[in-house]
Formats: structure tokens, sequence, C-alpha cells
């Protein structure tokens, strides 16, 4: 008779787990917060403790132009994405069993291929005979290959390749929680389809529309392989503008600088938005 | 006061594939009427009235209201008002808000659709709460929302599907109340999904018993429980004692003289075919000395439960046979000890004959 009189004490995160936290923090410590610490010191300190590097970068030049070019992109991305996305999602979201196993597999799968092997496909499609310049043609669609390669389309339509299923998994997720009583209340309440999807289906799905939007714009504004690749030589995103700094002109405190404005920008957009989609959810919609 | 609607089912059916969600059915509903649909977990209750709101299109047949065929109408078009069970209130608008969706939806000027709200909010006693989130009430509070929203645009007909189903007991009955009142004031016909007999036969004018996809029977409360037409009905209300028959043979004008399989012979009034014969715990006579009934019979009792109001005594009065005996107690009723030999006894009129 095992089990009787003792009852199974319901899990929880006892002291013992706390011995474990040293471990996880101290890496964090370690790798993430005292290199990020160094870079925004070397931004101020190197190589004379001034605001110099931050002239530099906002001042003549090209980095302020690339620092906007790199949120434009960010946003750009952003909207494809969510346009593209939406409707996969709410279809998706309404599969059952396997169905349903079929497409979040197949998502999951994109993900398993490397960004860079992703973006070499593109680089070979886009060449100028590539595929891409052939079809045109032979659909007399252009006379000569055109240039795609350099260009922002070609690193966009990269960049929302790679970001896709960052955008369609948390709206998947919100959507396949939306509790379908409240659709059919809407229905029965008079709502014809557009209103009911305008006033009842969308906000209900703000909030995955919301994580989706912060993860693809956030990762866009650090994206690095895809643009080097596919725009490199014309298309400049501010990860690539830091690594040449870095890398070719050695000047580490200048790349600091950028940097540090890069993860400034990232946090102020991403409150802002916050903000304004709580506000967006609290009033517009009511 | 609004003018209820007719609501007539003509043979509607659901399949789907290989599953009968609901058997052809033909029903009518009187305008204004308190109509309740009982039935055990399955028996194809929210399956009818989705037929009604437009959400289940039906496999055959068609639905009528106040004589039109609505079958093919999408349910916005309808204008019935409808309370579920989990109430259905969207958490991202305030009480007043979800209150004036349908208002809005209908494109009612802004003064009309203010008054109005504030009206409903009255009406359901929760004039303070308009600004309130749907997450900041109480089940009940949230319940007399879905009912004013539900109301507010003056529906003829409202579906209510098992909406006090998620209220515990002393709110239910206070709600249950509150229904009738509003049933009474607003004069919409109301159509109410229940698995809870106590509450249909509270509120509803007629109610139908609903299994396996079908209607049993239908009619008033007191009717059915009385006259049901088979053991399904007779069981599912109230209690009854089954005894199957093998032989019924006429012994005078309209009455049987029975013997069933579980041994005991009795009389009872009716007519052929007998297949079963039902008696109510309560109509039974429970004594130590013999009981001047025309069915009566020996025996032990073998539980003792006690209910509000009443004690239920079991007695076994032959091998495979014992039947549940209800008596009305107060604080003077004598308790008959467990395992006393006793004495039961009912008139032949006790005793339903039904066919099965
Ligand atoms: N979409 C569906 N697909 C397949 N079968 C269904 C579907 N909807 C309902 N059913 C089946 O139809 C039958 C009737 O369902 P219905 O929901 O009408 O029962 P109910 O009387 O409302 O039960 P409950 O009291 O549990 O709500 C059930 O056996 C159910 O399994
Ligand atoms: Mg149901």
């Amino acid at each position: 008779m095992a089990g009787i009189g003792r009852a199974a004490k319901p899990w929880t995160l006892g002291r013992g787990y706390l011995l474990l936290l040293p471990l996880p923090c101290g890496f964090l410590a370690v790798f993430f917060v005292w290199p990020l610490l160094r870079v925004v010191l070397r931004s101020v300190l190197d190589p004379r403790p001034n605001f110099s590097n931050y002239a530099k970068v906002l001042g003549a030049g090209p980095y302020a132009h690339i620092l906007l070019y790199t949120i434009e992109i960010a946003a750009l991305v952003t909207a494809i994405c969510l346009l593209l996305a939406y409707p996969v999602a709410a279809l998706t979201a309404r599969m059952r069993g396997g169905a349903l196993q079929v497409m979040t597999g197949l998502i999951v799968a994109s993900l398993w291929t490397s960004a860079v092997i992703r973006s070499y496909a593109w680089l070979i499609l886009f060449q100028r005979y590539g595929v891409v310049n052939q079809a045109l043609i032979a659909l007399g669609l252009a006379g000569a290959p055109v240039r795609i390669l350099q260009t922002t389309t070609a690193v966009a339509i990269g960049m929302v390749h790679v970001l896709l299923p960052f955008m369609l998994l948390p709206l998947i997720a919100t959507m396949r929680r939306i509790d379908p009583t409240l659709l059919r209340a809407g229905r029965i309440l008079g709502a014809a389809p557009v209103r009911l999807f305008l006033r009842v289906y969308l906000p209900l799905s703000l909030p995955g529309v919301n994580a989706g939007v912060a993860l693809v714009f956030i990762t866009s504004l650090g994206f690095f392989i895809t643009p080097s690749l596919l725009g490199g030589g014309r298309t400049t995103m501010a990860a690539m503008i830091i690594e040449e700094e870095a890398d070719t002109y050695l000047d580490w405190p200048l790349a600091s600088a950028i940097a540090t404005i890069l993860l400034a920008l990232t946090v102020v957009i991403y409150l802002a938005y916050g903000r304004l989609a709580r506000v967006e959810v609290t009033r517009s919609l009511r | 006061m609004t003018r209820g609607a007719s609501v007539e089912f003509a043979g509607v059916s659901k399949q789907y594939g290989l599953v009968t969600a609901l058997r052809p059915t033909s029903l009518v509903i009187a305008q204004g009427e308190f109509f309740a649909f009982l039935g055990p977990s399955g028996s194809g209750k929210s399956t009818l009235l989705g037929t009604v709101a437009g959400f289940i299109p039906p496999s055959e047949g068609r639905v009528l209201i106040e004589g039109s065929d609505v079958t093919a109408m999408p349910p916005h078009r309808r204008n019935i008002g409808m309370v579920f069970q989990n109430y259905a209130l969207f958490p991202y608008l305030t009480v007043a808000q979800n209150i004036a969706f349908p208002l809005r939806m209908r494109r009612l000027p802004r003064g009309e659709i203010a008054r109005r709200v504030d009206r409903a909010l009255e009406m359901v006693r929760l004039g303070d709460f308009g600004g309130r989130m749907p997450a900041q009430l109480s089940g009940g509070q949230q319940q007399r929302v879905a009912l004013a929203r539900a109301a507010v645009y003056d529906p003829p007909l409202l579906l209510m599907d098992e909406p006090l189903g998620a209220l515990d007991k002393t709110l239910r009955e206070e709600m249950q109340e509150e229904l009738r009142q509003f049933h009474r004031v607003v004069g919409a016909t109301i159509l109410y999904v229940t698995h809870d007999q106590q509450e249909a036969a509270a509120m509803a004018d007629r109610m139908a018993i609903m299994n396996h996809g079908a209607v049993e029977q239908a009619g008033p409360p007191r009717d059915l429980y009385a006259r049901p037409e088979n053991s399904f009905v007779a069981r599912f209300l109230g209690e009854a004692n089954v005894l199957r028959v093998v032989a019924a043979d006429p012994v005078a004008a309209g009455r049987l003289h029975l013997r069933t399989e579980e041994g005991p012979a009795l009389l009872a009034c009716g007519s052929p075919p007998a297949g079963i014969a039902c008696i109510r715990p309560e109509d039974i006579a429970i004594a130590e000395a013999p009981i001047e009934r025309e069915n009566c019979f020996r025996g032990r009792i073998v539980d003792i439960v006690h209910v509000a109001g009443s004690i239920r005594y079991s007695v076994a009065i032959a091998a495979n046979c014992t039947l549940s005996v209800r008596v009305r107690s107060d604080r003077r009723t004598a308790v008959l000890p467990m395992d006393a030999a006793v004495h039961v006894g009912w008139d032949a009129q006790d005793a339903l004959v039904l066919p099965s």
C-alpha cells in the first residue's frame, strides 16, 4: 500500500535549487554583462575620456544614415513578416490533429537550416544570370538582367525568409488560445464577418502580434549575415558597419560607440512600442 | 415589452460524419414561452440550440422563427440574444462596452447607445460597474453582464446554453429567480438548455427531455413527471422504481395483474402493452405493520439515507428486488432502524405502466 498516509507534496522550487543560481548568473556576468560594459566604457574612454566617438557617429559621415536605414529596413521586414504571417497563422490556428502537426513541423523545420545557408541560397537565385533573372526575362518582365543583389529588395526578402517563423510562432500560439465562443458571441450579437474580424478576432490576437513584432524587429536591427551576403558592397546595415570598423579599420572605440547607440535605440524603440501597443489595446479598440 | 417570437423545428437533424448529434426533431415553441431542454451530456441540446443561433447548419430539416425559414440565414442577421455558459464577455472591453457591442453593430446613434446601456446596467443592478473590466467581476456579476448584453437590443428570442452552469448552488438559485423575473418583464421567448432537472422544472413553462440526440417527450414539467411516456423519462425525472414486466393479465377494466422479472406480482392501472412498471419512491408507504394497500410486500431495510425534509429507505422485498421508499420527515418523525422487518405498500393507481 504505497503512498498511504503520505500525501504527494506539490513540486516547489526548493531551497536546494537556489544553490544552482550562481552558476548561470556567473556565466551571464562573465560572458554577457562584462563584455557589454567594456564595449560601453570603451566607447567613452578610448582614445580619450570624452564623447568624440559619438560626435563622429552622429556627425557627418555615413554612420547616422546607416543607423536610420537599419531602422527602416527592420520596420519594413517586420511589416512584411506580419502581413505574410497573420493569415497563415490564422489558418494554422484553426487546424486540428495531423494538419496542425505537419504545419508546425514545417515552420520549426525551417529553423533547422542556418541563416547562412539560406542566405547563400538566395545569393545564387538572385545572381545576374540566376534563376530569378532568367525567369523575369523569360516572362518578358525584363529585357536584360536586373540588379537584385545589393538592393534593399534582396536584403528584405532574405531577412523575411529567415525571420518569418519568429512571427508565425507567437501568432499561432495566441490565436490557438482564442476562445471560439467569443467569436460565436460576436456573430450572434450582430457582427458581420469583416466587423467580427476587426472587433473581435484582431483585438484577441494582438498579444501575439505584439510579441511577434517585438521579436522580429529587434532581431532585424542586429542582423548581420543575411544583409552582408545579399546587400554587401552597396546596402549596409548597422551590424555590418560595426564589423567593418572593428575588423577592417581596427577602430574599436568607434565600433563600440555605434554598437552602444544601436543598443540604446533598440531599447528605446522596444519600450515605446510596448507603451503604444498597450494604449492601442485599451483605447482605440473599445 | 418585446413580443416573443415563435420557433419551429421541422425535421431538424445533424450528422457529423458517422456521428449523429441530432436525430430528426420536430417541435413548436410558442411566442413568449420559457422552454427548457433537459438531458444528459451529449444528448444534443447544444446542437439543437446551435441550429437556432445559426452556428450549426442542420444536415436536414428547417428552422423557422416567427414562421419564416431562417435555416440559411447567418447568425448576425437573426436578431437573437444568447447567453453562454462561460459568459463569453469580451475581455478587452469594459462592462459598458460589452453591453454596447450589439448596439454598435446595429449602428445606433451614440446617445441612444449610452441610454440603453445605462438602462440595461440598471436592470441587472450593476449601475456602478460600467467602467470595470470583466475580469474584475465575480462569476454572478459576469453572468448578469452577459444577460444585459443579450437583452439590450430587445431580441424577441433568447437562447441560453447552461447559463448558470458555472455558478455555485446558492447563487444559481438566486439567478434562477432573477431569470424568471426577467422573463416576466421582458416577454421574449427563451430557449434554455440545462442538465439540472430542478432548474428546468422551476423555470420552464414547458420542457423537452432529450436523449441520444432525440426529444423523448415534451410538455409542462408536472405532466412529464406525472405521466412519463417511457422509462427514460420516468427515470430521468425524479426517481423511479422500475420493474420489468414478463406477463400482464387484465383483471378488470383498466386494471392489470403484472408478473415481473424481479419476482413480485402486482396490481396496476393501465393497459397493454406493458413493458415496465414504475413506482415513485414517495408513492410507497412504509410501516412495521401490514399496510392496507392494493399492493403490499414484506421486506427488510438495507439502507437509510437522510435528505433535507425526507428519509429514503432501501427495502429489499425479494432476492434481487430492492425498492426505494421516500417518506417526508420532520424532527418528530420516528426513524425505522436498519435491518428492520417492514411492510411496504402502494395502490394500483400509483404504478405507471409503460410500454418499455
Ligand atoms: N463538431 C462535432 N463533431 C463531431 N461530433 C460532435 C460535434 N459536436 C457535437 N458532437 C457530438 O454530438 C453529440 C451532441 O452534442 P451536444 O453538444 O449537442 O450535446 P449536449 O447535449 O449539449 O451535451 P452537454 O450537456 O455535454 O453540453 C455528442 O455526442 C457530441 O459528441
Ligand atoms: Mg452543451
